[in-house]
């Protein structure tokens, strides 16, 4: 599992969760880049993310992540630990 | 000693600048740990030694809980411990005496309680303070500080101990290593500083002198019009009041290398309830965000809850939460579901619509015109109901106030004490609306657009602040200071 990889399978929940089929993100992406990305759109993200990759975020991870690549950073991590 | 009065003007404020840039860089923490405590002393010397001891307590309980591996039961108890330690010091000076009196009358027995209990200075902004930092250092978002000094300041730092803004640790921390001067955000600083006395002093001080008589009159004696000028007074009154004190504490941090979050980003241009709570009290929002809503509606998720129902429990107990914190008394909890309602109103239209456009197959449209001028008249309406509550001293005072804004009880349409009052703040009550706008922001882009835009900044802008500050401190000397509202939360 890459971070590449782990990009295309986030950038698929985002849109479904966004309901913007034409939806691309990069490492980059921050919430202020897409308009429906409020708190609770963050929140049932996460919640998606989780249930699709088994891991659990901590609160930090949830709070801080400053944009998608520090979040899929955080997820692989969990991911790894899994192992 | 509030920040507009003259003793903390002419004399704390700039001992304690001067004295932090006297003194040596590795004891300024240390010089404004000293400074804070003198700063609470000054203001309430019988409550400092509670606001030590919520340090000490809760810079060992950080230690303590961080001593411990995830998921150990002992460290979930020390947490529930010192939050139960924190919300009780905020329950018993704040809503004790309340609670006494509720259970008396709906049970009709008559317990009393001798003792007369003082609300101590700022509780309810740095419980928030304590409670963040042994939340993050639970969830290891923050690790537990050896150095006493550094969660002493956090929690004590006097532009921030009694209204906030309310950061979160991980944020002041970057502010605790060596600041370097830097002479743009001193001059920053001082400018902000400028604003909020302006803010304070010229507009919300002169609005709330009439505001208050109006408040205080027999519903009888009361227009209609002058109702409505007193609920609309009391909007502009309570964002220059509250933002213009954000405004001088987030401009003392500049002059001392602190960064400080922003509280305020023009509520009144919001078009949902939703967007005002994310423009106005800011700090509030976040910290209400990030304690309570997340974890109740990540608890509910993993129940296996639906997202709505999630959202809903969740936002339930954000509002219920902040209704009760806003003040003692009933109309406050009213005032936290007034807006929990329509905050869960607009999230059923936003999914209605979302829904909608999915089956149709089209995009979110920009609003038209008519569409824009309807969402401002909807929010503006549901504020000035909501900001009613929050101005009423009980449920009953509402209704009579509510009354009189439609002719129930009221003594005429208009007269002659209407006039009367609307001459006496109608200049600055016009000024107090237009700059609730981002006029500033806007007027600045347009000059800057221009030829020779910087040198009619470098020009125009001084003068202005130096007419503000001119003007401001003649208000204070005027000796018509008022308390900062929030002060009495």
């Amino acid at each position: 599992m890459t971070k590449e990889s782990v990009l295309k399978d986030v950038e698929e929940i985002m849109r479904e969760e966004f309901e913007d089929d034409e939806l691309e993100i990069t490492y980059e992406t921050t919430a202020a880049d897409v308009e429906e990305w409020d708190s609770l759109a963050h929140l049932s993200l996460i919640h998606e993310i989780e249930a699709k990759f088994k891991i659990k975020f901590t609160m930090g991870e949830i709070q801080d992540s400053k944009n998608v690549g520090e979040l899929l950073d955080a997820l692989l991590k969990h991911v790894e630990e899994k192992k | 000693m509030a920040f507009t009065s003259l003793e903390f003007l002419f004399v704390f404020f700039p001992i304690a600048i001067v004295g932090y840039y006297l003194i040596n860089n590795k004891l300024r923490n240390i010089f404004l740990l000293l400074v804070s405590l003198i700063y609470y002393a000054i203001g309430q010397l019988d409550m400092l030694w509670l606001l030590t001891g919520s340090v000490v307590v809760n810079y060992l309980m950080g230690l303590l809980i961080g001593s411990f591996e995830n998921n150990n039961v002992f460290k979930k108890i020390l947490l529930y411990a010192v939050i139960i330690f924190n919300f009780g010091i905020l329950y018993y000076y704040k809503y004790f005496l309340f609670s006494i009196d509720t259970f008396n009358s709906v049970f009709g027995t008559n317990f009393t309680y001798a003792k007369n209990i003082i609300l101590p200075l700022g509780v309810s902004f740095y419980t928030f303070r304590t409670v963040s930092y042994c939340l993050d250092v639970y969830w290891k978002t923050v690790k537990p500080q050896k150095n006493i000094i550094d969660v002493a300041l956090y929690i004590t730092f006097f532009p921030q101990v009694i209204m906030g803004p309310i950061s979160k640790y991980n944020d002041f921390k970057s502010n605790l290593a060596e600041r370097a001067f830097d002479f743009d955000n001193f001059l920053l600083g001082f400018k902000r500083i400028i604003i909020g006395l302006a803010k304070k002093l010229i507009i919300a001080d002169t609005i709330g002198s009439v505001v208050d008589k109006v408040f205080a009159m027999e519903t009888t004696e009361r227009s209609v019009v002058l109702a409505w000028l007193g609920i609309l007074g009391y909007i502009i009154q309570l964002y220059y009041d509250f933002s213009g004190y954000s405004d001088i504490a987030i401009g003392i941090g500049n002059l001392i290398g602190f960064k400080t979050d922003e509280n305020f980003n023009y509520p009144y241009i919001s078009k949902t309830v939703t967007e005002y709570w994310s423009r106005w009290h800011i700090t509030l929002g976040t910290w209400l965000k990030n304690y309570l809503y997340t974890p109740i509606f990540r608890s509910c998720m993993d129940k296996g809850m639906t997202k709505f129902r999630c959202d809903t429990l969740a936002l339930l107990g954000v509002w219920l939460f902040a209704g009760i914190w806003h003040g003692v008394g009933w109309n406050y909890l009213v005032y936290g579901l007034y807006y929990f309602a329509f905050i869960v109103f607009e999230r059923i239209c936003e999914d209605i619509k979302k829904k909608k456009r999915k089956k149709m197959g089209i995009k979110k449209q920009p609003k038209t015109i008519p569409q824009l001028i309807r969402a401002h008249v909807y929010f503006f309406v549901a504020l000035i109901f909501g900001q009613l509550l929050f101005r009423s001293d009980s449920m009953t005072s509402f209704w009579l106030y509510f009354g009189n804004m439609f002719g129930i009880g009221a003594k005429s349409l208009c007269d002659k004490v209407t006039l009367y009052f609307w001459k006496q703040i109608a200049v600055v009550f016009i000024v107090g609306v237009i700059f609730s706008f981002p006029v500033v922001d806007v007027i600045r882009q347009r000059v800057l657009k221009l030829n020779g835009g910087e040198i009619i900044k470098g020009v125009v802008s001084p003068v202005i602040y130096g007419l503000m500050l001119i003007v401001a401190i003649s208000f204070a000397f005027s000796g018509s200071y008022r308390g900062f509202i929030y002060f009495q939360f």
